[in-house]
């Protein structure tokens, strides 16, 4: 599998597999760390697409075409910021997280899975948002403590602090909710 | 001890909405795409015009030093008469090129004279 280097390399030269391949490699993590700023998935998809052009724009200035990674969340997460800030001054964003797609073919399960991802996006919720990110970067997009520190410029220790205050806060509700409805 | 891993899977994306953002994030870069390939395209041109220009400016260079100092040594003092006389040196000045010799005051002063003409 090629490098995010030699994709960059490419990509600066116009070639469009090349970023399609990048924005494939980068994009579940970026709607990842967008959604956990914004909490509403329309939101968080536009300021990813506004992201990936943006990045691809400033390409030239990449000094290291190997953290493109690193380099292309750290704008997702600025554009997320600086959205939320614009968006608190309008009405109250939507907390729905992930809307459903069209088509699905097994309703039972599907019905079952939008349940589930309600009752986790109620409880991702009520967390801070460097919690969210951190346990949505960690349990869903399986980032090291490492990278997340990296990513929100605090030390590993203070990211495994965290993560276990979110995992505990979340495990107690989604525990409660399990007990209210059995 | 660290709580576990919490299952956070069903807020992962689905293939479907996955391919949808792709392609609305691939329709948003084409311009960009466009332009670079375009810019890179001219320097690509660019590129390939200046190399055998470079080759041909090399070439042309190594043929006359080459013929330039195959004239310098077997040149005969007619030759080197013709050369001299489009470069403009004096007449006197050649008398003494000729004979090898260090020039005196007066072949100097001819020499300054003829140049003064």
């Amino acid at each position: 599998m090629e490098g995010d280097a030699g994709l960059v390399a490419r990509a600066r030269a116009g070639d469009e597999s090349a970023f399609e391949a990048l924005v494939r490699r980068h994009l579940s993590a970026a709607h990842t760390v967008a959604l956990g700023v914004l909490r509403d998935p329309a939101d968080a998809d536009d300021v990813c697409q506004d992201s990936f052009v943006a990045a691809l724009q400033q390409l030239d200035t990449l000094a290291e075409p190997h953290r493109f990674g690193a380099w292309l969340l750290r704008i997702v997460r600025n554009r997320a910021l600086s959205a939320l800030r614009k968006q608190r001054v309008r009405a109250a964003a939507p907390l729905e997280w992930v809307v459903d797609a069209a088509g699905d073919a097994n309703p039972g399960r599907d019905a079952e899975r939008s349940a589930l991802r309600d009752r986790l996006s109620a409880a991702l919720d009520t967390l801070p948002e460097h919690q969210r990110q951190i346990v949505l970067l960690h349990d869903l997009e399986e980032w090291k403590h490492r990278e997340i520190g990296e990513l929100l410029g605090m030390p590993e220790g203070t990211v495994r602090h965290h993560l276990f205050q979110a995992r505990r806060a979340l495990r107690v509700l989604l525990k409660s909710e399990q007990e209210k409805e059995g | 001890m660290e709580p576990e891993r919490i299952d956070l899977n069903a807020l992962s994306m689905d293939a479907d909405r996955f391919e949808a953002r792709v392609r609305s994030i691939m329709r948003a870069a084409a311009p960009e795409l466009a332009r670079r390939a375009q810019r890179d395209g001219v320097l690509v041109v660019l590129g390939q015009w200046l190399r055998p220009a470079l080759a041909a400016a090399a070439v042309v260079g190594i043929i006359a030093t080459g013929a330039l100092l195959q004239n310098v040594g077997d040149a005969s003092p007619s030759v080197n008469h013709g050369v001299a006389h489009q470069l403009g040196v004096a007449e006197p000045a050649l008398q003494w090129i000729d004979e090898e010799r260090d020039p005196t005051v007066s072949d100097l002063e001819m020499a300054l004279i003829g140049d003064g003409r």
